[in-house]
């Protein structure tokens, strides 16, 4: 029965002028939105890469430098965009696209060029994520408002009442016939992607897939229960409506509002007061006065058992040098692990309204899935700085120890150029799958309770209607 | 007959809670993020000051080694405050982009240009940041501010109140009865469109006297915004009109209403979004980074003359005082260079800004609501305009102190405390954030506004035939 009833609503939907019209709009931005986002991604991939090769040709073809010069000559990271980028930019607008990783000092995310058009950073991205948390449960809402109470209104669930059909089995045929069309979206804007998109990691893409599968699964199991609950079909398209707009527009911007009030970040000036006074505790690798410095050199000249620094068979220099690196880390980590333990509290108490919001929770979801999240973000500045800590490491102990004394007592550089050829590059290894579901379990616990939660309602009101015997 | 429209919708208000609730939720948001914005700019004002009190303890440094006859800190022997590089290092002033009166209302906006800058001829106005450490998980959601209540929530109210206006008479049969008793049932539904435009827009202009106040605001500042307003509520209900005058009943109103609100609040600035993403795809930064880094190995490579000409171009007054043998004066010119070579990658990021700027225009005239928002983000010198005006006026301050720097090297003469007081009080303290045009979003809304009343007049007129 179910089937038959399945059948009969897909085609009331393709018989009804509106329906198609809405079908085949949702269908044209779903492409449209693939076909887009795709080639943003492609060129996006272009240019990152065409940057990173500039920075390490100018790396490479640098002569003369010693490598403390080097160590403040630097390099550039230029942030690459997240496995599953093309289907959900998440972050990528508002995060900064290049870390300049320097002796020294750890810079933070720089260059965001859609800030020239700060008025538009409002608003979401028209991509195959915003298509599919935002406007395929509106797809759903309009095809939908009426899916029951238009036939009640008509007098034709009486009819089916009178031929035997059940309550339950008839909500569920058309919760299943709503979510089809939902499921008939996301395969479109994954079948496109197969198209436009380079390559396709399977993993995430059908995880991808699920999620919104489940999310538009509740939206269409709502649409029903509402869609039964009201008298008049005005009634209900202005109910959901009304909750569209509450989840999908206000709700995530009142949960970000409210997080950074309850919770609010520190300025930039105080951050860097604050680990610019804890700096400066350490070393100063720029002041022979220092008296850690003097200290630590005094350490240096027991350890090779001299007298004068003269005499020292490596360059002083370059320990200290390392040194100083080695305490700033320290000042590094303590304070942006701090900012980062914040940052991961705001994002918690923003996704508490997960479980009011289920669009919410599924965005946060798409964001990790699609490695554009905030998990996503704060691992790749740690890398940056791993490898930034690296870079420097290197340079410094050949600094150190890429010295020889010459007969006159004096030191000489022995570092050739293939020693600054033979760095590697930056390389983001994307954080797995598992790890990044494993820091969104509310969103998940969120998402699961909705599920059982609409699934149950849609029961609860099939089972009221049988008791009271009218639909 | 609008007296009534606007007694009858009163009532309406307050007998359902619904209705009352909304207006409760617009004005209790408004007045919440009037308040966040409020301390969003105490933060801007903090950061200021601490700025200035950065500042003072480096001027008082230094004129504590002037005072001492000292030329600098003991153990640092090769600092000396009578060259006039070590002069512009001590003389750390800053430069601090001031909040316009309205700042607050936009504190929610992307842009997160600098509020202070630490002065001196290696400044790069380009690679300063803002006061905030923003989170990116939040800011993504676009944030929810003045600006995003007035130009999301105010609509959602006028479509709350007014969502059955025409819709309601027509499937009622109220319309033939007022045909009877005034023999104008069209006039009875645009006065009570009217009277929901009334309602919405004493409670637009209720949370901007709010927020003007607060801010201590000068009227005049504050009435640009009531203007924007007005206009932006005006739009809507002469929207509410056109389809409460052609609905045949609620439900056709809701969706029509809604899906209105959906293509321009949402559909059309998101197309936005994504051409603006698409824009900067390719936007590594490459002149700001890996060129501009290499950009100083590049001025060594560069011949006396061409050295000095280009200088010279640049800072006219300095070919006046360059040394003999010039040869004596190039490591002072290439110091110059670096301040060209910045204004260079400011004009060329000004062209790739150009084409975001004009997207935002060209969206601003599809959509009412992104030309409202972008307005009011403009008013609040708020937007990327405001930026890259500071971004300049730094620039500018920078160039003054490089040219003061080399002729100071180039004389060779030792510098003293008055040089520094000198070089203090030439430096630039405040910047005021300028007021943006608005006048070209007011006319987008009054376009749209009258587009839309022709257009609702011409379809109604055609329903009657």
């Amino acid at each position: 029965m179910i089937g038959t009833l399945f059948l009969n609503e897909w085609r009331a939907v393709l018989r009804d002028g509106s329906g198609k019209v809405v079908l085949l709009l949702g269908a044209l931005l779903a492409f449209g939105a693939a076909w887009t986002s795709a080639s943003t991604h492609d060129r996006q991939e272009f240019a990152q890469s065409a940057a990173t090769h500039a920075a390490r040709s100018a790396w490479d073809q640098r002569e003369g430098d010693s490598p403390h010069s080097r160590a403040h000559y630097g390099d550039f990271v230029f942030r690459p965009n997240g496995p599953l980028a093309y289907l959900d930019s998440g972050l990528q607008a508002v995060t900064g696209r290049v870390i300049y990783t320097e002796a020294h000092r750890q810079n933070t995310a720089m260059h965001k060029p859609q800030q020239e058009a700060a008025s538009l950073l409002r608003y979401d991205r028209l991509e195959p994520a915003t298509v599919l948390q935002l406007l395929a449960p509106l797809v759903l809402v309009l095809v939908g408002f009426g899916v029951v109470s238009n036939e009640r209104e008509s007098g034709r669930m009486r009819l089916l009442w009178i031929q035997g059909v059940r309550p339950m089995p008839l909500l569920l045929a058309k919760t299943l016939a709503l979510w089809s069309l939902g499921t008939l979206l996301c395969v479109l804007i994954v079948g496109a992607q197969l198209i436009f998109a380079d390559q396709m990691d399977l993993g995430r893409t059908l995880t991808f897939l699920a999620l919104h599968l489940l999310l538009l699964w509740i939206v269409a199991a709502l649409v029903t229960v509402v869609s039964a609950r009201t008298r008049r079909p005005g009634t209900s398209a202005a109910v959901l409506l009304s909750l569209w707009v509450l989840c999908g527009i206000v709700m995530p911007r009142i949960a970000a509002m409210t997080a950074s009030a309850l919770d609010p970040l520190p300025g930039r000036d105080a951050f860097q007061a604050a680990m610019q006074e804890d700096r400066e505790q350490g070393l100063d690798g720029h002041n022979p006065r220092d008296a850690r410095r003097q200290k630590f050199e005094k350490e240096v000249l027991a350890k090779y058992n001299v007298n004068s620094r003269d005499e020292l068979p490596v360059n002083l220099g370059g320990l200290i040098m390392q040194a100083d690196e080695e305490y700033g880390a320290q000042v590094w980590d303590k304070h942006f692990g701090e900012l980062e333990e914040h940052l991961q509290r705001q994002d918690r108490l923003a996704g508490t309204f997960s479980f009011l919001n289920p669009i919410q929770a599924t965005d946060r979801l798409s964001m990790e899935i699609a490695g554009t999240g905030l998990s996503s973000h704060l691992d790749f500045l740690r890398q940056t700085e791993d490898y930034r800590r690296e870079l420097v490491r290197k340079l410094n102990e050949e600094d150190a120890y890429g010295v020889t004394r010459n007969d006159e007592g004096r030191l000489t550089r022995t570092t050739t150029h293939g020693f600054y050829t033979g760095f590697e590059a930056f390389h983001y290894e994307p954080l797995g799958l598992r790890d990044l579901l494993g820091q969104r379990s509310m969103e998940l616990a969120a998402l699961f309770a909705w599920m059982l939660g609409t699934t149950a309602l849609l029961a609860f009101t099939a089972g009221r209607f049988e008791r009271r015997g009218i639909l | 007959m609008i007296r009534v429209a606007l007694g009858l919708e009163l009532r309406n208000l307050l007998r359902s809670p619904l209705r009352l609730l909304v207006l409760l939720l617009v004005l209790g948001a408004g007045s919440f993020v009037i308040a966040q914005g409020q301390q969003d700019v105490k933060r801007w004002q903090e950061a200021i000051a601490a700025g200035q009190a950065a500042q003072e303890e480096s001027l008082a440094e230094a004129r504590g080694y002037f005072a001492e006859g000292k030329k600098g800190p003991a153990d640092r022997s090769w600092v000396d405050l009578t060259q006039p590089h070590w002069q512009d290092y001590y003389a750390a002033t800053r430069f601090a982009r001031l909040p316009a009166p309205l700042a607050g209302i936009a504190f929610a906006s992307a842009e997160s240009g600098a509020v202070t800058v630490r002065l001196n001829r290696f400044a790069d106005p380009l690679l300063a940041e803002g006061n905030r450490i923003e989170n990116p998980a939040l800011a993504v959601t676009g944030g929810l501010d003045l600006v995003a209540v007035l130009a999301l929530l105010l609509p959602l109210l006028i479509m709350a109140l007014g969502v059955e206006i025409g819709g309601y008479e027509r499937a009622a049969g109220v319309l033939p009865l007022v045909r009877m008793q005034s023999g104008h049932d069209r006039s009875w539904i645009w006065a009570r469109c009217v009277a929901v435009g009334v309602i919405a827009a004493s409670a637009g202009l209720l949370l901007t006297a709010m927020a003007t106040l607060l801010a201590g605001a000068s009227p005049v500042s504050a009435l640009p915004l009531a203007l924007l307003v007005l206009a932006y509520v005006v739009f809507w209900t002469a929207l509410l009109g056109a389809v409460a005058v052609l609905a045949r009943n609620p439900s056709q109103g809701a969706v029509a209403l809604g899906a209105a609100w959906i293509l321009l609040c949402v559909l059309i600035p998101s197309l936005g979004s994504e051409r603006s993403a698409a824009l900067a795809a390719d936007d590594f930064a490459l002149d700001l980074t890996v060129q501009a880094r290499d950009a100083g190995a590049a001025t060594a490579q560069l011949k006396e003359d061409e050295l000095y000409e280009a200088l010279f171009a640049r800072f006219p007054a300095l070919a006046k005082q360059a040394p003999e043998p010039r040869s004596s004066g190039v490591r002072a010119a290439a110091g110059g260079m670096g301040i060209i070579s910045l204004e260079k990658r400011m004009r060329s990021r000004e062209k790739r800004g150009e084409a975001h700027r004009k997207l935002v225009t060209t969206m601003s005239l599809a959509s009412p609501t992104l030309s409202f928002s972008h307005a009011l983000e403009g008013l609040a010198g708020r937007g990327p305009d405001a930026a890259r005006a500071f971004r300049f006026a730094v620039a500018d301050a920078v160039a003054g102190r490089v040219e003061r720097t080399i002729a100071g090297t180039w004389s060779g003469a030792p510098l003293d405390v008055e040089d520094f007081e000198a070089l203090v009080a030439a430096s630039p303290t405040s910047f005021e954030t300028p007021s943006t045009a608005w006048g070209a979003s007011l006319a987008t809304l009054v376009a749209w506004t009258l587009a839309l009343l022709g257009g609702a007049t011409f379809w109604a007129r055609r329903l009657d035939q």
